[in-house]
């Protein structure tokens, strides 16, 4: 009975405890984007937003005119940017709703390739896992268009990039970030460098959205495990002793 | 680890083993400690498993917003022709009705036979609380969800008076009249729900928004 | 835990009255004094039942079709709630239960647990152990990934080397002539009903167990410990502390390791024209790849493969020593040892890429495997039962 008891209010206290603990699910709130252009008032701090944030940003305004996202809804993306709304407008500008994939904005794989120079623009859902390199070479590779050195000769529609992995430094894909081209809410300044960074981030995330809540709870599981394990140590060397 | 309880309530503290706050050995706490923790453990471990179980984010908004409002053209109906469309997965009658329907839905034999011939329970948006149920007298408007377990009745008027149209459920038998008015005694106990509805022009009905009653909408009703 | 009857326990025992016996049976079974390796049997019964668990909710959002079938992965990854942890517990969770397996069997083999009169709880093992491994294959080929894909093809293809049928066999078994969609219906139903015979078979291992209690790791010492304990409380508490452990280094990997173990490739849909740059097994069936890979003849590493299974099945025969545990048999400890070595490389050697190197080192280790197996252990079990039969007679536990 004592035991039943003493069992009974400790799991009550434990799970509403760590169902406290877990992280709140992206909450659904449908308020429509504030337009950006109204300058907001100086002295106010302007709202953070994540690196992957500012990233879906621009895969939104840059890399989805050429590049597909298969494995993602338009609707995944509700983990970076909460308005429904806002989603749904971007889904509907591309023929698609929220529970369509993120496709490919070329009717096929020849006219893509006849766009490009003749590469395909690659499917991003998982490249920041799958390309040779990671995401490092992502960010550098972004930020890597150079002039062409002298005694170099460009194809039409190939541009000059040292990092790039294909075709020896004669890259297929028309540099796509450019000084100030997007204004982003929290202020920061879109340099092709903070750009490369935050698009990565974003492409980190929709390989492997989880990561961060992943560690949250994988911590909160091991901390459980160390205070479990800690009592049954103790519980474990008491009978040694007597029973 | 045995407790007197009886013995021991008039004089807590008399004796060491049965008093009312008993002493605990450390082998007690520990264990208790430990089925505490690995039965809160457990619980917790049960909390992915039920919320995998739950409708995706996205999916649910999209039902709410992307399928909310729908028009449907009436112009290919002739008077005395009707049709059904499907409304946020829910079948929804649409029929255009000739002055005689209109005129015998008010046949006071019929209202005699009806379980809520005024339409009072909250199963319509106000502007259709009339003798027609609907809008506009000429069109009638009904989700054929029987409003008893949920089979979707079919056309078929009333035996006794034919002329008002109707809908019967092949479930357990119960028969409404041409406004979706359940007679009395049967198994369903409410009328056929009319859903927000507005004309946004004489032959195009948009589903799903009320003028009228901005606020109506299937989760303000009595029974779907 | 308590045995005088209170009215509150006396209601359900009066009406199950199995339940009383079976719960002392189980407090009071007497436990010789057996080491921490002996934890890993309650172990495993935790991550079965993970994977058990798991596995019914995956199948609650998987999709057996050709067409669905990586997409609803996906789909369980980026959109089902708390999909990911459910996925990752299963794609994890196989990793700890082969761990756990092999070092249990391990443990078999150093204490000589196969022997009489525990042949039958060896057997079952064993048994359970060729299910897990057709129930892991089964389960890879489920993501329709890269690695599923081409991986089923390379392993489908051994079956072609069955002399005059293989071609035949093949095509029945996949349903069609190449691996499509009704091979991956048929994989699904294999992997999922195989869950609850494994379930079914673990029931018997442990009933076999219980005929005849666990094996004491001392009695070939030089001071044999005859005393036992009650399983309850003290046991219960050292598989709990160990299953505790246990599930925390299944944490750490689920995590924060999840790409340890992971192939890349599986994140990229099954193309039937394009095979990857380097099939690798999962590292748990690595060994039996290697073998298949290091015997130039096709129908040879078949062959070798299911010998190398095979044995372990005869075990209890091919050793009849009376002595049990490896410490104390200098040549079977050092077989063992080479055993355990050799079963290393095989894992690595399926792992890496058909270098000289590693075929070679595959074929050494294959050598250690079944010398062990074949001429070390009947032979020193020949001259221990000479020796002990000459001494006292034959002691059993
Ligand atoms: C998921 C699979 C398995 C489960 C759940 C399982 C479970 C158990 C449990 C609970 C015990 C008693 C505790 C212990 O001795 O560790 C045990 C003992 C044993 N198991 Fe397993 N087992 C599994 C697989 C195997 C396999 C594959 C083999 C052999 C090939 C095997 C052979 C044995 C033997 C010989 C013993 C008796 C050990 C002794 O007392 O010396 N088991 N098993
Ligand atoms: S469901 Fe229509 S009468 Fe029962």
């Amino acid at each position: 009975m004592k035991l039943l008891r003493s069992f009974l209010t400790g799991t009550a206290l434990l799970v509403s405890f760590s169902l406290t603990s877990l992280p709140a699910h992206a909450s659904s709130t449908d308020e429509p984007i504030v337009p950006i252009q109204k300058s907001p008032p100086p002295a106010e701090p302007l709202p953070p937003m994540r690196p992957e944030e500012r990233g879906l940003m621009i895969f939104q305004q840059v890399c989805s005119s050429c590049h597909s996202m298969e494995r993602a809804h338009y609707g995944d993306m509700i983990g970076l940017q909460p308005s429904v709304t806002a989603l749904q407008h971007w889904a509907q500008q591309r023929h698609a709703g929220l529970e369509s994939p993120i496709a490919s904005p070329y009717p096929s794989v020849a006219v893509g390739k006849a766009n490009n120079g003749g590469d395909y623009p690659p499917d991003l859902s998982h490249i920041a896992r799958t390309i040779r390199g990671g995401p490092d070479y992502i960010r550098q590779m972004l930020a890597g268009y150079r002039p062409v050195p002298p005694g170099v000769t460009l194809a039409p529609n190939t541009y000059y990039n040292p990092i790039a992995l294909t075709h020896h430094h004669k890259f297929k894909m028309r540099p796509p970030l450019h000084e100030g081209m997007i204004t982003f809410p929290d202020g920061t300044k879109a340099t092709i460098p903070q750009m490369a960074s935050d698009v990565t981030a974003f492409l980190q995330w929709a390989d492997d959205s989880h990561r961060s809540t992943r560690h949250f709870i994988g911590t909160a599981v091991l901390l459980y495990f160390a205070l479990l394990g800690g009592v049954l140590l103790a519980l474990w060397r008491l009978l040694k002793r007597t029973a | 680890m045995t407790q007197k309880h009886d013995a021991s309530f008039p004089h807590p503290s008399l004796d060491e083993e049965g008093s009312l706050l008993p002493h605990p050995t450390r082998r007690t706490v520990l264990t208790a400690g430990s089925v505490a923790l690995g039965g809160a453990g457990a619980c917790t471990l049960a909390v992915p498993f039920l919320d995998s179980l739950r409708r995706t984010q996205a999916s649910s908004a999209a039902s709410t917003r992307e399928q909310a409002v729908m028009d449907v053209s009436v112009q290919d109906l002739a008077p005395g022709a009707h049709k059904i469309v499907v409304w946020q997965g829910m079948p929804v009658a649409i029929q255009h009705r000739t002055p005689d329907m209109i005129h015998a839905l008010e046949d006071t034999a019929l209202l005699a036979q009806l379980a809520d011939p005024q339409s009072r329970i909250r199963q319509q948006p106000h502007e259709a609380e009339n003798a027609h149920r609907s809008l506009r007298p000429e069109y009638g408007v009904y989700i054929t969800i029987c409003t008893h377990l949920g089979c979707v009745p079919d056309y078929k008027d009333i035996a006794s008076l034919p002329a008002s149209g109707g809908f019967f459920c092949p479930c357990h038998g119960s028969q409404f009249d041409g406004a979706g008015r359940v007679l009395r005694n049967m198994p369903a106990p409410y009328n056929l729900p009319v859903p927000p509805l507005h004309f946004v022009d004489d032959h195009t009905i948009r589903l799903g928004e009320s003028l009228l009653s901005p606020h109506y909408s299937l989760n303000s009703i009595q029974q779907l | 835990m308590n045995d005088n009857t209170t009215p509150s326990t006396g209601w359900l025992s009066t009406r199950l009255p199995f339940l009383r016996p079976l719960c002392q049976h189980m407090a009071r079974f007497p436990m010789p004094p057996v080491n921490l390796f002996w934890t890993l049997g309650a172990c495993l019964l935790v991550a079965f039942g993970l994977m058990f668990v798991s596995g019914l909710f995956l199948s609650l959002h998987y999709q057996p079709d050709l067409s669905q079938a990586f997409d609803s992965v996906e789909a369980i990854e980026r959109r089902v709630p708390s999909g990911w942890i459910i996925r990752s517990i299963h794609t994890g969770g196989v990793s700890m239960l082969f761990a756990a397996l092999y070092l249990h069997v391990g443990r078999g083999l150093w204490y000589g647990s196969y022997k009489a009169p525990r042949e039958l709880v060896w057997l079952s093992g064993l048994f359970m152990m060729l299910l897990f491994m057709t129930t892991a294959f089964a389960g890879y080929v489920l993501p329709w990934g890269q690695m599923s894909y081409w991986g089923a093809t390379v392993i489908t293809h051994a079956v072609e080397a069955i002399p005059g049928i293989g071609h035949g066999l093949l095509v029945y078994l996949l349903g069609e002539d190449t691996l499509g969609g009704i091979a991956l219906h048929r994989f699904f139903i294999l992997h999922f009903t195989l869950g609850f015979i494994i379930a079914t078979v673990i029931g018997l291992h442990v009933l076999c167990l219980h005929g005849t209690g666990s094996s004491n790791p001392t009695l070939d010492s030089p001071r044999p410990d005859h005393t036992t304990r009650p399983f309850a409380p003290f046991y219960v508490v050292k598989d709990c502390l160990a299953v505790c452990v246990f599930l925390a280094l299944f944490a750490v990997l689920i995590f924060f390791l999840p790409d340890l173990l992971g192939k890349l490739d599986n994140v990229i849909l099954a193309n039937p024209l394009k095979t990857p740059a380097d099939i690798t097994p999962e590292w748990y069936l690595a060994p039996w790849f290697a073998m298949l890979r290091a015997i130039p003849s096709r129908l040879g590493g078949l062959i070798a493969a299911a010998a190398s299974l095979l044995v372990l099945f005869v075990l209890p025969w091919l050793d009849r020593s009376p002595r049990h545990n490896a410490t104390y048999r200098p040549l079977v400890r050092a077989g063992m040892g080479l055993f355990f070595i050799a079963f290393i490389t095989l894992i690595l050697a399926g792992m890496h890429g058909a270098t000289p190197l590693w075929v070679w080192l595959s074929r050494g280790a294959m050598l250690v495997w079944f010398l062990v197996f074949l001429v070390l252990l009947p032979v020193t079990s020949y001259r221990e039962r000479q020796m002990t039969g000459s001494s006292t007679q034959g002691e059993t536990s």
